[in-house]
């Protein structure tokens, strides 16, 4: 990897040949790590000025002085090393790799590589080995509490969307989510969000990506590094490296595989004591009728199980007894299994890297399989000194299918973590033999639904790009690159006849059957052009760049949804009687021409200046044009000042100090109000579809467009620090910035009574401040033996500064109670909901008829689901050929609403609600063990401590607790073990018996350990709304899992 | 060296040409190719139609209903929204929906078939928008009072329009009509209505007719509503338009109403709530008892029967316990085969049995032209006949229950329960009835939330939220401007 970057340093560095006297030594630089040449390592006198580059393969000749007893050999992310010089004119260096090196390059934009140490702004580095630790289908999960700065939330594997916050959020509606660039291409990682009402949760589209092409990730964070990436880089950019051949490489083939199984790493506790039931009792109308949907009850506040004779929903004599695992044995053991094979190689003038990579991963709930496929190529050659093309490609299939998620009754979890304790879930039949269900309950029986409610996808997806880069001569290059993003999505969902929620296709596909197949076509046409200068003159150096970049993005959606299906299981549209089509779109283009300039003086002191203006299609003539500079500089105090540096204690000190801005255009199509076919709804889930009886309906959109919109712009100041100290064991990486957000484009609601319900606004203000700090140590460090600790802190808060005059609050998710919204002057992305209601004191209001609490009548703050702060601790200690690492992920605060704990409750399935005994000695008196704490709220002694007890029943039932979302606010705070890798590479001396180079065995663990005491039975990462602006909703979601692997790679 | 200049060349001749002003075309994609930018008005008066029946059969349906204790809210364990809605738990963010369905489609669509066919020169079309518009302001006054009118539907040009008073709107009503069935009546027509419209579909020629007198019977309903406010004003204005011979419905065949398909996603709303929230709405003690103690040959088609196949009636009372074991909606609002639900019944909001009602009210209080008795009767029979009842039982039901007695307060009570009766599944008329005379007398359930029935509801929370014009009401005690009843 090094060597790849060293390769493109070259292209950027000119050499500087300095001549003086009179004998010629020549060699070869080779890495300590695997005896592979360097390129570009510097050769020169020590102390004197200039010297020479190893070239490709890591050969050079350099003349010096015949006094001259000792050259320096120094690399980028080596140790540097001095030899001695004997008579001999051949010398052939070995060079240790340095892992505590602060001087690594890294590409900050468009194929522009600078020396880490004089940016003037934070960025990130991961790469390979630390990013698939835990072999991650989803690279948006690899990155999980590694990056300080950086929040990525979702953990369902490939089942749920993974969404990254970087910095925290720069805008109201649209997306916060970076952009991810592919070697040079912006991609699109559309998808991942999780309709709360229909349909299965989905991956993004990162999912299409294979984390073993990747060579490395570097998280650009700072406006100052993103504003070079136009308007589509405002919340971060992931740039993304993938793996390439090398110049002499021999031919090498590479093969990995990794199995790993899954299980849930939480359930409910559950009480078994009691049985189904209400009101202590269990009656025949509370078991019901397994043949009609809703006939018995969903409680479990019945009688104490005690083996006594029922006569159950089948109609047959039953012994009652609870069930303890009926909940878990919903659950299946999941798998995950990747083969990734590569043939990679150089010659003196081109490099190849040829792979293929399977990946297949299944779910603990059945019909959720992933398989991915990926087939990619890569090629680079010289075609002359100084021309160099290259091009790559990559062909990705993946496909799924999924089950329901949601808050609906055919999501097979929707109801089932409160099954009745005495029901036999696993052991009775959920269909008849015509497959009909059976199942007292009004839901979708889980087992039914899993079998027949079926989500099936598939991505065809080409990512491509060619490029050419010229050496004009050793200062100036240009650098060529076209590339595209283009993929097909299909996507059937099919609720099968005698469904009772109409999972997919809504209340008009209820029992009667529905499917909708839908086709995305996404195209993504990208090309940039850059010319690059580096040059010194005497104590300075200037690297500027000049460059365009043209992107044209496509999006276009069709689906038909088809109602009342004629043969059960036949999941074709052929089978349906009635359809509704839709038909959508969106092109946008950008043109942007940017420029950057670094101006360097000595080692120590760098200044940047970038400046870049778009045009966007999405906004008028007029407002078209979006401009926008950005400055950095860095400041190596240790540099400057020598005498400070003590190679023992102090090895740098650095300031950077960035102010960026990003513009961004609007949405397509939002300058303009449409008119559009027409629908009636409420919201219930009724609706009336056009064309109605044969008629078209067309109605003017309720969202009006607006042609005076101008561009959105980020601006952020951002300072850090780098320092190194103990030989750069110990190391430390911190920055503070603030970041505000003005003129965000909007969709403003508005009161309906103007005949609109919206328009799009430049409205409203957002400001983020945030520190974040990079500790990276190593505390043990002996012969054979050595520990890293690399550990990251990110703190952040979004608040709303202004919204638009007269809009008090934004919608963002949600229902109406609890929902998520944005209100001006609070934090980004509240939870509101009904609230118990209070006294000025504070204390509970509470009816004096039934003891119980009373909602409020409107909707009031009820958490804030900002995290405080989040902890990444890496560790890697290495033993001889072992190294174990892990990954330990804290965070610290942040509520959510939790309708799956509210559900066990209220259910009385929880163990909680079995805490006291439910009845008297006699077995049927019930007792009253519970008393909410508060003041009666009306009546004769109103304002007087309320005295009255209630059953568990009352206190947890429908009544009591849960008449307010409050009451399922819970603090997300958790320490979670989420990586941990052993790997045992076979020593040098054994391999060197077998056929291989490489031979390295390994286990590997994700979600290990789990520990949230503020929140009970489930995980609580589990999220409703997958990647959304709006976070802190559970609603039924699917459950997080813990996973154990075993990999094993072989290189020959 | 060749390559390197043609790369050159190309990337600034495409910088050039795209910053070019003249080569606008690279930027000029910004019109969204799947929508239109002008809606003709025949798909919008389809839209408008299609609203306003699935309107009328939607939330304010149920809200109303359920205060009038028609429908019961119940469950099988969890709380559902129906039964909050019967405790009057109903809320200003509950309201969201129905609010801007009223403003932002059906009114809006009424204003701009109404701006274009007035362009156009299509009065046919303007006079039916007007005619629907001011069916949808009668139920918004009636539901909420003061509202936006003269103020609304102006677009981003005004955003945050005024509150009118309710009496005003009447008022701006009443000359809605008039304009409307002026234009209806228009002889030339650039454009008319046909099958398009699905309420009274079909030839103009012969609809424009029912148009007419669905207008003037909403005429009556608006001036009858002022029986308290200013009984001297109903009474006169009432006579007057019958004095006038306009015509009026005659006929079940002129209900202003919609029917609807036996289609997934076609079907009536009150069919599609029962199948999509199963068990959340059934028969209401209130309405099934007094149906039961007249014997209503209207029950079966009404209700369901519990227990199945007993012949017998239940319904719910307001904060029972969660259970199943009720009479059901049934094939009158829901429409059904004989073995499962169409959702083809038509949703009613202004009926033949109603005129009669009116005009039994009309005379029997104001001396208004007719027979209290022969409307009172003609209105039952309307009400049976629409639901399906065979002339024999119509005959034994008036044979003894047909009779208006007693006093003038005894007499209207039975015309107005007889109203309440017939008007099942009509949206929010059985409540104004009720606020303005007391009929059928309702008590709060007794797990209500406020100690008194509802006289109006809260604004929506949006519109509080959004338009500073707008106060949120004390409490749901607050009254419309016709209701003054002690």
């Amino acid at each position: 990897m090094k060597k790849l970057i060293q390769s493109l340093f070259i292209l950027m560095l000119f050499v500087n040949f300095c001549i003086a006297q009179n004998r010629t030594i020549t060699g070869t630089v080779i890495s300590a790590e695997d005896n592979i040449p360097i390129p570009g390592a510097t050769i020169k006198l020590k102390g004197a000025k200039g010297g020479t580059q190893t070239d490709a393969a890591g050969r050079f000749s350099i003349t010096i002085p015949a006094g001259a007893t000792s050259i320096e050999i120094s690399s980028i992310g080596f140790i540097t090393q001095s030899s001695a010089i004997g008579n001999s004119s051949v010398l052939n260096v070995v060079l240790k790799s340095d892992s505590r090196s602060l001087s690594e390059v890294i590409v900050t934009s468009f194929g522009i590589v600078r020396d880490k140490r004089t940016l003037g702004y934070s960025t990130t580095k991961i790469g390979a080995e630390q990013l698939t630790v835990s072999k991650a289908t989803n690279v948006s999960n690899q990155l999980t509490g590694k990056i300080p700065g950086v929040r990525v939330s979702g953990s369902g594997g490939a089942f749920t969307g993974s969404g990254i916050i970087i910095r925290g959020l720069t805008t109201f509606t649209g997306s916060n989510q970076p952009l991810y660039v592919v070697d040079g291409v912006p991609i699109d990682n559309g998808g991942g969000g999780t309709p709360l009402q229909t349909g299965p949760s989905l991956s993004n589209r990162a999912i299409d990506l294979n984390p073993e092409d990747i060579e490395n990730i570097v998280v650009l964070k700072d406006a100052a590094s993103t504003s070079i990436y136009g308007s589509r880089g405002a919340s971060g950019v992931i740039l993304i490296t993938t793996k390439k051949g090398k110049k002499n490489e021999k031919g090498t083939i590479s093969y990995t595989t990794n199995y790993s199984i899954g299980r849930v790493n939480r359930l409910p506790e559950y009480q078994n004591a009691y049985a189904q039931g209400n009101n202590g009792l269990l009656t025949a109308a509370n078991i019901g009728d397994a043949t009609v949907a809703g006939s018995g009850v969903s409680t479990s506040w019945g009688p104490l199980i005690g083996g006594q004779e029922i006569t159950n929903s089948f109609g047959e004599k039953e012994n009652l007894q609870a069930y303890p695992d009926n909940v878990k044995d919903i659950f299946k053991q999941s798998y995950n299994l990747q083969n990734n094979i590569s043939f990679t190689g150089g010659s003196d003038k081109s490099t190849f890297r040829l792979a293929y990579g399977n990946a297949t991963e299944t779910y603990v709930i059945d019909n959720n399989k992933l398989t991915r496929n990926n087939l990619t190529f890569t090629g680079n050659t010289d075609i002359t000194d100084k021309l160099t093309i290259g091009a790559s490609i990559t062909y990705t299939n993946t496909s799924s299918r999924r089950t329901l998620q949601g808050n609906q009754l055919s999501n097979p979890l929707f109801r089932a973590y409160f099954t009745p304790r005495s029901y036999n879930l696993s052991g009775m039949p959920f269909e008849d033999v015509n497959g009909n269900q059976l199942w007292a309950g009004g839901e979708d029986n889980p087992y039914w639904s899993i079998k027949y409610n079926k989500y099936n996808d598939e991505v065809n997806r080409v990512l491509g790009n060619i490029n050419a880069s010229y050496k004009f001569t050793s200062w100036l290059n240009a650098d060529l690159r076209v590339g595209t993003d283009f993929y097909n999505l299909k996507s059937k969902g099919f609720d099968e006849v005698g469904n009772r929620g109409g999972g997919f296709t809504g209340a008009s596909s209820r029992l009667v059957g529905g499917l909708v197949d839908q086709a995305n076509n996404v195209r993504n046409l990208s090309s940039y052009f850059t010319l690059n200068a580096n040059k010194k003159f005497g104590d300075f150096n200037l690297t500027g760049t000049l460059g365009n970049e043209v992107n044209q993005n496509y999006v276009g959606n069709s689906s038909v949804t088809g109602y009342t299906l004629v043969v059960p299981h036949f999941d074709n549209m052929k089978n349906a009687l009635t359809y509704n089509p839709a038909i959508g779109s969106s092109k946008t283009r950008l043109l942007g021409v940017f420029a950057d300039a670094v101006l360097e003086y000595k080692t120590f002191l760098s200044v940047n200046v970038k400046a870049r203006n778009d045009w966007s299609s999405t906004l008028s003539p007029a407002n078209r044009s979006i401009f926008y500079p950005a400055a950095a500089a860095s400041f190596i105090l240790t540099e400057a000042f020598p005498a400070l540096k003590d190679a023992k204690y102090v090895n740098l000190i650095k300031f950077r100090a960035s102010i960026g801005e990003v513009g961004k255009g609007a949405p397509a199509y939002s300058t303009d109000t449409y008119y559009d076919t027409a629908g009636a709804g409420d919201g219930f889930g009724a609706i009336i579809n056009f064309p109605y009886n044969g008629l078209a309906g067309f109605t003017l959109n309720d969202g009006a467009g607006n042609p005076d919109l101008t561009p959105e712009f980020t601006r952020e100041i951002s300072f850090g620090t780098e320092l190194g100290f103990f030989k750069n064991r110990l190391t430390v990486d911190a920055s503070y910035y603030k970041r505000n957000t003005r003129s965000v484009i909007l969709s403003v609601p508005l009161s309906a009574a103007s005949g609109i319900t919206s328009v799009f606004k430049n409205a409203g203000k957002l400001s983020t401040k945030g520190f974040e700090l990079m500790v990276a140590g190593t505390p043990v460090k002996a012969p054979g033996f050595s520990w890293d600790i690399n550990a990251n802190f990110t703190k952040y808060k979004s608040v709303v500064e202004q919204l638009a005059p007269g809009v008090a609050n934004i919608f963002l998710g949600g229902f109406t109670t609890p929902n998520i919204r944005l209100v001006e002057g609070d934090e980004y992305g509240q939870i509101y909901g009904s609230a118990y209601q209070r006294n000025a004191e504070g204390q509970l209001l509470i009816s004096p008829a039934t003891g119980l609490p009373l909602p409020t009548a409107d909707v009031v703050k009820i958490g804030n689901p900002n995290p405080d702060y989040t902890i990444g601790i890496n560790n890697t200690i290495t033993y001889k050929s072992l190294s174990f690492s892990f990954l330990i992920d804290i965070r610290k605060g942040g509520d959510q609403y939790s309708r799956n704990i509210a559900d066990v409750q209220r259910n009385g399935v929880s163990i909680e609600t079995a805490e006291f005994p439910r009845f008297e000695a006699d077995g049927v008196t019930q007792t009253r063990p519970y008393i909410f704490q508060g003041v009666y709220a009306s009546g004769a002694n109103a304002g007087q401590p309320n005295t009255v007890y209630v059953r568990a029943q009352d206190y947890y039932g429908n009544s009591g607790k849960y008449v307010a979302a409050e009451g399922y606010i819970y603090d997300t705070s958790w320490f979670r073990l989420r990586e941990a890798a052993l790997n045992y590479r076979l020593p040098q001396g054994m391999v060197k018996k077998t056929p291989f180079s490489i031979l390295e065995l390994g286990v590997f663990g994700r979600n290990l350990y789990l520990k949230a005491k503020n929140y009970p039975h489930f995980d609580p990462e589990q999220n409703a709304l997958g990647i959304s602006n709006a976070q802190g909703l559970e609603f039924n979601s699917l459950p997080s899992t813990r996973t154990f692997g075993v990999n094993l790679k072989i290189v020959l | 060296m060749k390559h390197l200049k043609y790369m050159v060349i190309a990337s600034f001749v495409m910088v050039g040409i795209l910053t070019n002003s003249s080569c606008k075309k690279f930027y000029d994609i910004n019109k969204d190719p799947d929508a239109i930018t002008t809606g003709p008005i025949e798909q919008q008066l389809t839209s408008l139609t299609v609203n306003v029946g699935f309107f009328a059969g939607s939330d304010l349906n149920r809200y109303s209903s359920l205060i009038m204790q028609q429908y019961s809210g119940q469950s099988s364990g969890a709380n559902n929204q129906t039964q909050d809605y019967e405790k009057y738990l109903i809320q200003g963010s509950d309201e969201n929906n129905s609010w801007s369905t009223m403003y932002a489609t059906i009114l809006n669509d009424a204003e701009n078939i109404i701006t274009s066919a007035s362009a156009s020169g299509s009065p046919h079309y303007s006079g039916v928008a007007k005619i629907l518009k001011a069916y949808a302001y009668q139920l918004s006054v009636d539901v909420w009072g003061d509202i936006p009118f003269s103020e609304a539907q102006k677009l981003t040009e005004n955003t945050q329009p005024k509150y009118d008073s309710g009496t005003e709107i009447y008022t701006a009503l009443i000359r809605l009509l008039d304009e409307g069935i002026a234009e209806v009546n228009a002889t030339a027509s650039n454009k008319s209505p046909g099958t398009n419209s699905t309420i009274y579909p079909g030839t103009f020629s012969t609809t424009k007719n029912n148009w007419i007198k669905f207008a003037n019977t909403l005429k009556l309903r608006l001036f009858l509503h002022y029986s308290e406010a200013d009984a001297g004003f109903a009474k006169a204005q009432i006579d007057q338009l019958v004095n006038a011979a306009v015509p009026f419905i005659s006929s079940n065949a002129d209900n202003f109403q919609m029917v609807f398909l036996d289609q997934a996603a076609s079907q009536n709303p009150i069919d599609q709530f029962e199948t999509a929230r199963a068990g959340y709405l059934v028969a209401n003690d209130r309405l099934v008892s007094i149906m039961n103690g007249k014997n209503d040959p209207r029950r079966p088609f009404y209700f369901t029967q519990y227990p199945a196949g007993s012949g017998l009636y239940r319904g719910s009372v307001g904060g029972a316990a969660p259970s199943q074991n009720y009479s059901k909606l049934h094939a009158y609002l829901r429409g059904y085969s004989g073995t499962r639900y169409t959702g083809d019944a038509p949703i009613r909001m202004l009926t033949y049995a109603e005129y009669n009602f009116i005009r039994a009210e009309a005379a029997l209080r104001f001396g208004s032209p007719g027979s209290a008795q022969s409307f009172y009767t003609t209105g039952i029979t309307a009400s049976m006949t629409d639901a399906g009842v065979v002339a024999a039982n119509i005959s034994t039901y008036l044979a003894t229950s047909g009779t208006l007695t007693g006093t003038p307060a005894q007499q209207l009570e039975q015309i107005i329960t007889e109203k309440y009766v017939a008007s099942y599944g009509v949206a929010v008329e059985p409540w104004t009835d009720w606020r303005r005379t007391g009929y059928p007398t309702i008590n709060p359930p007794a797990n209500a939330v406020v100690s008194f029935v509802p006289r109006s509801l809260y604004y929506p929370q949006s519109e509080i939220d959004l338009n500073p014009n707008a106060k949120q009401k004390t409490g749901l005690d607050v009254r419309i401007f016709w209701d003054k009843r002690p």
